[in-house]
């Protein structure tokens, strides 16, 4: 007799959209702050609706620093849904809501079994304990930086094994690396399935014997989760074959608008172009809510009319005003207009001018980490500033970073200089 | 480089205009102001480097027509020629470089390599400039002159500017201790915001104690409530026993009376009722049989009763005709007499009305007498006809009266007429003669005209022929002119001398050169006048000639003259002779008109006369026809009276009221025989009354006479009466039939019942077991009362039951009462209910905490500003994040403009400095030998020979005009040796200097050309001397004036 269950992970629920420019507007903000809970109330449905015998959480429910009552609460209410529904459910914590961590008291339904902070293994089907074991752990702390996943050793004989865990797989995964492992390590675990959580972006890093999946969070909250987001719906068959099935849960998604430039005659033109990427993106999000970024690029006429403060915040009001009042919205948090003027580098290089002198210095800051090193002490001032640096993302500037300031700064220069010349 | 030829097909006002070949190394172009030297600067920037946007003021529209744009023909550095075309059209700029090989390029790239990759601005800033140029750095504040001369020498001339903005622009993002910038403010927002966080993590404290309590709540009022359990169980039961007492007391009286009553077994239910019931109903039977006995005898006499006049009844038919006709006959009674006299009457009406209308009249006659619509129209026809005749007749009588009142009338106009003329006579001449006469004087008249005129000319030319003789020459005239123009110059000079006195002299003297200027006026006009036109030529034969033609025509006018009044007489007459005979004929002429009118006027009147007489007798004619007419139509009318009785004398108007009487006499006949009918018809009713009275009444004795009314209406009434009577008797005896049968019916049914209630008492009896009604009462009495305490009993024992349960427990039950005392209830039941209260209440204390508990906890859960405030704060994070960057961006910007300038000045400032203190001590002449930068400092300064050292600010106008010249010829060389030598094109930048320090410029500019090309435009001519001076090879090229403007839109 086969299994069938939901896998979800890295609800963080109640937890705010990040990466705004802008505040959004309320009928958008209010949008955004259920978010969360709509997708996780869409999981609730989907296990009732396709008959799962259990939904899995790999961690990362809410975050335990935010101290959130009502993301405890609506889970809990969730899972006694499924409780009422004959739906058990399996959780473990992850670092953003570890054992110690904050939390309320709330009771768990009798049918939800929650991981402890040693690996346990408990019964899928305590009618029928031959049928599937759960394995799981929960983060005592929020800094495990311990390959837990080698501490899951299969120690039954039941047909198939599930491992739930919140785990950072590879190295280089975009996240950080809690519980760091491989996929070797994994492989070797003896387990049928490991149902992780952790990584944001839904991956199958291998299908079968063990199958490895993150299913990525339901609901995306950053300008760099795009796309669906959601959970997948697990089958496992008699010999234990298992299949996927990828759901959407999100409520509002992230779209990118990305438009070019190049080529573009007038105002007119660009706005054509956003308003047909923008119908494109909602009409491929399946009648959801979405949150928009534009970002304009490419060598053109328009670049000195973008790079204009002004263009922009007027450019977003007037896209919000045409698109974000709809029925389903599409709030665009903020216009990036990162054009380049029409100018020729290389030979700009070669002219043995003043620029010539600003780009060739560029260049030589760019090549060296010493010279670049000197950049940064120039911006102490603000990311050494006592009130602004604990806020700020990046409180050491990488190289990276400092490369592309240094384009940008000199693109501004080129703007400035060049506006005399025009 | 080198430029070797211009040519502009549109570019402000050229047209179409070719400048070159240069082949000097300098060329000076020489024009006045608007003689389009800035225009041609303008052209060679713009074909080299491309068109300035729109509007700016070195954008120069092709204002005279052609294609927008030229050519710049250049030599590379190479050596090879290169023709540079741009031009601007609808389709936008387009670039064509035009190679020695006859090859073309359109490559911006190639024109770079060939400007030595100058920008623009480099080319404004360093090789082309004017003195506006040179003087603007006068114009920017202290301090800010060496960074424009260094960024001008960079190629960026806004580089302070720019510097200047990016730092601007950061610090509006961020210092370090500000408070209004967009960071501090973000900074601010975010602290307030963690600020609430915080509170919404003690929210979360809060919650977990909350918590907690909730569930020793939840505790505490389980214990409270088990506690309540038990006091209310006991209360619970003592209230039962209470409840029971009354109940148990009764069970047990009940039990002992029951024990006192003797059994009876099946005795009838409701014993006494229904016996009680059966004899009621038997004593009724009883009662009524009695009754309907009674009923039955008085029925039956009354049926044997008899009917007086039984025998009428027979004849009901006729008894109801005599009472139908009963009023009739009264009424007809009543009539008759009214009636006949009503008869009698209108015989005589009409008796009288025939004697009116005349003995020929009797009531057939009158019967017979026609009066219908024909006769009547008839009789219309004849009064019209009468009338009409009579009329026509009366008319031609008046007409013969009115027509020979006017036949009188005419014969007496006739006689006047005809005296009048006889009373005017004959005329003495006819009307030919007096026409005849009249045409003769006015041949006369003009003949006599024509003879005065012949004789006037005449004597004229007898008069000028004898002046002729007489005439004077045109020198006496002229001679005549001098004394007025003697006078008038005697009376100018009259005035002058006046004017130059002055005073009171001055007018009188004024007005006296007037009066002589006037005088000497009119003498002059006179003699003017006096002067003949022509020449002077011999005029006496002329004169004579002219004369003799006109005495000639004088004659042959008087011979015509003459024989036009022949018939006139009296020889040569006078215009006064003519108007005299014409006035003679006049008296003539109007005799003739007078007779000639009368003689009308008579004949006239006659022709009247016999007019009227013709009709006077027509008038008679017409008059007897018409009386024969009228006296025709009267004999008609009398014969068509006595056609019809009537009297002759009778007029139509007459005839028509006759005609009334003889109607209304008709119509009353009529009435007559209707009278009579109605009289025959009252005598026929009363007859057949009577009859059927009389008959009826004889049969049943009855007295009546047949010929007596009143005799026949009393019969009528008896046998009437007697019918009556007859009938109600007859009724009467029915109806008592019908009632003994229905009373013998009534009579047997109460038999029955009689017996039927005997039956039922027995019955009841016997069923009481007893032998009569007392002692079955008695029974009965006995049976309900044992009835009676067995239901109560089961009713109170069943009550008891309930409190109890059944069985085992209500026995339990029925011991524990036993055991119990009533008096000891009441005090244990208040005792127990106040324990319970307090536990109730303090229950209740613990459940309303509780409610406040979940309901804080509710709030705390539902509470979203927790999260709307860490959204907010997402977004500060981001914003925050996106100043960072672009502050950022602004300092390492300003940092690479810094470090840009820096290396510049450093690794080019020294030969720039030097090169440009090499120039100004040669334009200088020796007076200022060094261009300097202190060390560590950006300034510019200058020495002299003596070693003075002087900024900028210290030096005079040109001098500072020639360091800053100076600077660009040794940026010139650098740029040189670092890329090309572009042509140095200049303009007016000499003009503030002094002669000497111009020349030596010129000079240091002829030496320049030794490497660059050096155009110069300039609107004086002593610099192109100079220049020629300092290259006698330079080039002088004319401009020529300023250039007309056509205005474009």
């Amino acid at each position: 007799m086969g299994l069938r269950f939901v896998h979800a992970a890295d609800l963080h629920l109640d937890s705010p959209f990040l990466g705004l420019g802008t505040k959004a507007p309320p009928h958008v903000g209010r949008k955004l702050l259920q978010a969360t809970f709509e997708a996780y109330d869409n999981i609730i449905r989907l296990c009732i609706a396709e008959g799962a015998e259990a939904l899995l959480v790999a961690g990362d429910i809410y975050d335990g620093a935010d101290r959130s009552l009502r993301a405890q609460l609506k889970f809990v209410e969730g899972l006694k849904r499924l409780d009422e529904a004959g739906i058990r459910s399996f959780i473990c914590h992850g670092n953003h809501d570890p054992l110690d961590g904050w939390e309320a008291r709330l009771a768990m339904p009798a049918s939800c079994h929650r991981f402890g902070r040693r690996v346990e293994a408990v019964s899928f089907d305590p009618a029928s304990p031959q049928r599937a074991t759960v394995y799981g752990m929960s983060y005592p702390t929020q800094n495990v930086r311990d390959n837990i996943a080698r501490t899951f050793v299969r120690a039954d004989d039941a047909a198939f094994a599930i491992a739930l865990l919140h785990c950072n797989v590879g190295s280089d995964t975009g996240h950080e690396p809690y519980a760091p492992c491989t996929l070797d390590d994994l492989a070797a675990s003896r387990m049928d399935y490991w149902a992780l959580g952790h990584v944001h972006t839904r991956a199958v890093l291998r299908p079968s014997r063990p199958a490895v999946v993150y299913p990525g969070n339901p609901q995306g909250r950053h300008p760099n989760e795009l796309g669906a987001r959601g959970v997948y719906l697990v089958d496992v068959d008699d010999a234990g074959r298992v299949s996927l099935q990828f759901h959407a849960m999100d409520a509002v998604r992230w779209a990118a608008v990305d438009v070019s430039i190049n080529r573009l005659e007038d105002e007119q033109a660009l706005l054509d172009r956003v308003d047909s990427q923008l119908e494109e993106a909602l009409g491929a999000s399946g009648g959801r809510d979405l949150v928009c970024r534009v970002r304009l690029s490419g060598r053109g006429a328009l670049h000195e009319w973008l790079q204009q403060r002004s263009t922009t915040t007027d450019l977003l009001g007037h896209l919000n005003e045409r698109w974000a009042e709809r029925k389903p919205f599409a709030w665009c948090e903020r216009i990036e207009a990162a054009t380049r003027p029409e100018f020729d580098r290389d030979r700009a290089l070669q002219a043995g001018d003043f620029l010539s002198e600003v780009l060739a210095i560029a260049d030589g800051l760019r090549s060296s980490p010493e010279a670049l090193a000197t950049l940064e002490e120039q911006l102490e001032p603000l990311y050494g500033h006592d009130r602004a640096r604990r806020y700020l993302r990046d409180r050491t500037l990488s190289p990276d970073a400092l490369r592309e300031l240094l384009h940008e700064a000199e693109a501004e220069c080129v703007e400035r200089l060049g506006e005399a010349a025009s | 480089m080198k430029i070797e030829s211009i040519h502009i097909e549109g570019f402000g006002h050229f047209t179409d205009r070719t400048f070159g070949p240069f082949s000097s190394p300098i060329s000076v172009f020489v024009g006045e102001n608007e003689a389009g030297k800035s225009t041609l600067l303008a052209f060679i920037r713009t074909v080299l480097f491309g068109y300035p946007a729109r509007g700016r003021k070195d954008w120069y529209p092709a204002l005279n027509g052609g294609r927008h744009g030229g050519s710049v023909t250049i030599r590379a550095d190479d050596g090879r020629k290169y023709t540079v075309e741009r031009i601007e059209d609808n389709r936008g700029v387009s670039l064509r470089i035009l190679l020695e090989s006859g090859a073309e390029s359109r490559d911006e790239n190639l024109l770079a390599r060939l400007l030595g990759h100058s920008t623009k601005t480099l080319f404004e800033a360093i090789f082309a400039f004017g003195l506006f140029e040179l003087q603007k750095l006068e114009n920017v504040t202290k301090g800010e002159v060496e960074p424009f001369i260094y960024s001008a020498g960079m190629g960026v001339t806004n580089l302070p500017a720019v510097m200047k903005s990016l730092t601007a622009d950061a610090e509006a993002v961020f210092r370090k201790s500000g408070s209004v910038q967009e960071v501090a403010k973000l900074l601010s927002q975010l602290e307030e915001v963690e600020r609430k966080l915080k509170t919404a993590e003690g929210d979360a404290a809060e919650y977990g104690r909350l918590a907690q309590r909730r569930d020793e709540i939840a505790g505490e009022v389980k214990a409270q409530t088990e506690a309540i359990g038990i006091v209310d169980s006991a209360l619970r039961e003592l209230k039962r026993l209470q409840a029971a007492w009354d109940d148990w007391v009764r069970v047990n009286s009940l039990e002992a009376e029951l024990s006192e009553l003797p059994i009876i077994e099946n005795f009838p239910e409701d014993g006494i009722a229904r016996l009680q019931k059966a004899e009621d109903q038997l004593a009724s039977a009883k009662e009524s049989r009695d009754e309907a006995a009674i009923q039955l005898e008085r029925a039956e006499e009354r049926a044997q009763a008899l009917v007086p006049g039984e025998a009428l009844l027979e004849h009901e038919k006729t008894i109801e005709e005599i009472r139908g006709q009963r009023k009739r006959f009264d009424d007809s009674l009543r009539d008759l007499p009214k009636r006949e006299g009503e008869v009698a009457a209108k015989e005589e009406e009409i008796a009288a009305g025939l004697r009116e209308l005349g003995p020929g009249f009797d009531a057939e006659h009158l019967a017979a007498f026609e009066i219908s619509a024909g006769v009547r129209a008839d009789l219309d026809g004849w009064r019209k006809h009468l009338d009409e005749t009579h009329a026509a007749a009366r008319e031609a009588e008046h007409e013969v009266a009115r027509a020979r009142q006017a036949l009188q009338e005419a014969a007496q106009a006739e006689e006047q007429a005809r005296k009048r003329l006889e009373t005017q006579g004959q005329p003495k001449l006819d009307a030919a003669t007096i026409e005849a006469r009249r045409a003769d004087i006015r041949a006369t008249r003009t003949q006599l005209n024509e003879y005065l005129r012949a004789k006037e000319r005449r004597e004229d030319r007898e008069f000028q022929a004898n002046q002729a003789p007489l005439s004077s020459p045109v020198g006496v005239a002229a001679a005549s002119r001098w004394p007025a123009l003697a006078l008038g110059a005697a009376g100018l000079a009259l005035i002058i001398v006046a004017l130059m006195a002055g005073g009171a002299v001055a007018a009188i003297g004024v007005i006296g050169g007037l009066v002589l200027l006037v005088g000497a006026g009119a003498m002059y006009f006179t003699a003017q006048r006096a002067a003949p036109a022509g020449p002077e030529v011999p005029q006496t034969s002329a004169f004579d000639l002219r004369l003799e033609e006109a005495r000639r025509a004088e004659e042959s006018a008087q011979q015509a003259l003459a024989t036009a009044a022949r018939n006139l007489g009296n020889g040569i007459p006078q215009p006064a002779d003519l108007d005299r005979a014409e006035a003679e004929l006049e008296p003539h002429a109007q005799a003739i008109r007078l007779w000639a009118e009368l003689n009308s006027a008579a004949q006239a009147a006659r022709e009247e006369l016999e007019r009227r007489s013709k009709r006077a007798e027509e008038c008679a004619a017409a008059h007897t026809g018409a009386t024969a007419k009228y006296e025709s139509a009267v004999a008609g009318w009398r014969e068509w009276l006595s056609v019809r009785s009537l009297s002759p004398s009778l007029m139509p108007d007459s005839a028509t009221a006759v005609f009334g009487d003889i109607r209304a006499l008709k119509e009353k006949l009529g009435q007559l025989a209707e009278a009579r009918r109605r009289v025959d018809g009252i005598n026929a009713n009363i007859r057949e009354d009577a009859e059927r009275v009389s008959g009826l009444a004889v049969r049943h004795n009855v007295a009546v006479r047949i010929d007596d009314p009143a005799s026949v209406v009393r019969a009528a009434d008896e046998l009437v009466a007697r019918f009556d009577a007859a009938r109600k008797a007859a009724d009467r005896r029915e109806q008592a039939c019908a009632e003994a049968e229905a009373a013998r019916e009534r009579l047997e049914k109460l038999d029955r019942r009689f017996a039927v209630a005997t039956e039922s008492i027995t019955e009841l009896l016997q069923l009481g077991q007893a032998v009569d009604a007392e002692e079955f009462r008695h029974r009965a009495d006995t049976y309900e009362r044992r009835s009676h305490a067995s239901a109560a009993l089961r009713e109170t024992e069943l009550r008891l039951q309930k409190l109890s349960g059944p069985g085992e427990a209500y026995a339990c039950f029925r011991q524990q009462l036993a055991a119990s005392s009533p008096q000891e209830f009441e005090p244990r039941i208040a005792d127990l209910q106040a324990q319970l209260q307090e536990l109730d209440a303090k229950r209740q204390d613990l459940q309303r905490e509780a409610g406040s508990v979940d309901s804080e906890l509710g709030r705390l859960v539902s509470d979203e500003h927790a999260s709307e405030w860490r959204a907010e704060r997402a977004v500060l994070v981001e914003q925050l994040d996106e100043c960072a960057r672009r502050w950022s961006k602004l300092v390492i910007a300003r940092s690479l403009l810094e470090r840009a300038q820096k290396k510049f000045e450093q690794e080019r400032q020294p030969a720039v400095i030097r090169e440009a203190g090499s120039v100004l001590a040669t334009v200088t002449g020796g007076r200022y030998t060094r261009v300097a930068t202190p060390l560590g400092g950006e300034a510019i300064v200058v020495a002299t020979t003596a070693g003075q050292v002087k900024t900028p600010e210290q030096l005079s106008q040109g001098t500072r005009e020639q360091l800053y010249l100076a600077l660009r010829f040794g940026l010139i060389q650098q740029f040189a040796q670092q890329a090309t030598n572009l042509p140095v094109i200049v303009d007016e930048v000499l003009v503030n200097f002094d002669q000497a320090r111009a020349q030596r410029a010129a000079q240091a500019f002829a030496e320049l050309s030794e490497t660059h090309q050096v155009l110069v435009f300039t609107c004086h001519r002593y610099v192109a001397d100079l220049f020629q001076a300092a290259a006698p090879n330079a080039n002088v090229i004319e401009l020529g004036g300023a250039q007309p403007r056509r205005l474009i839109d």
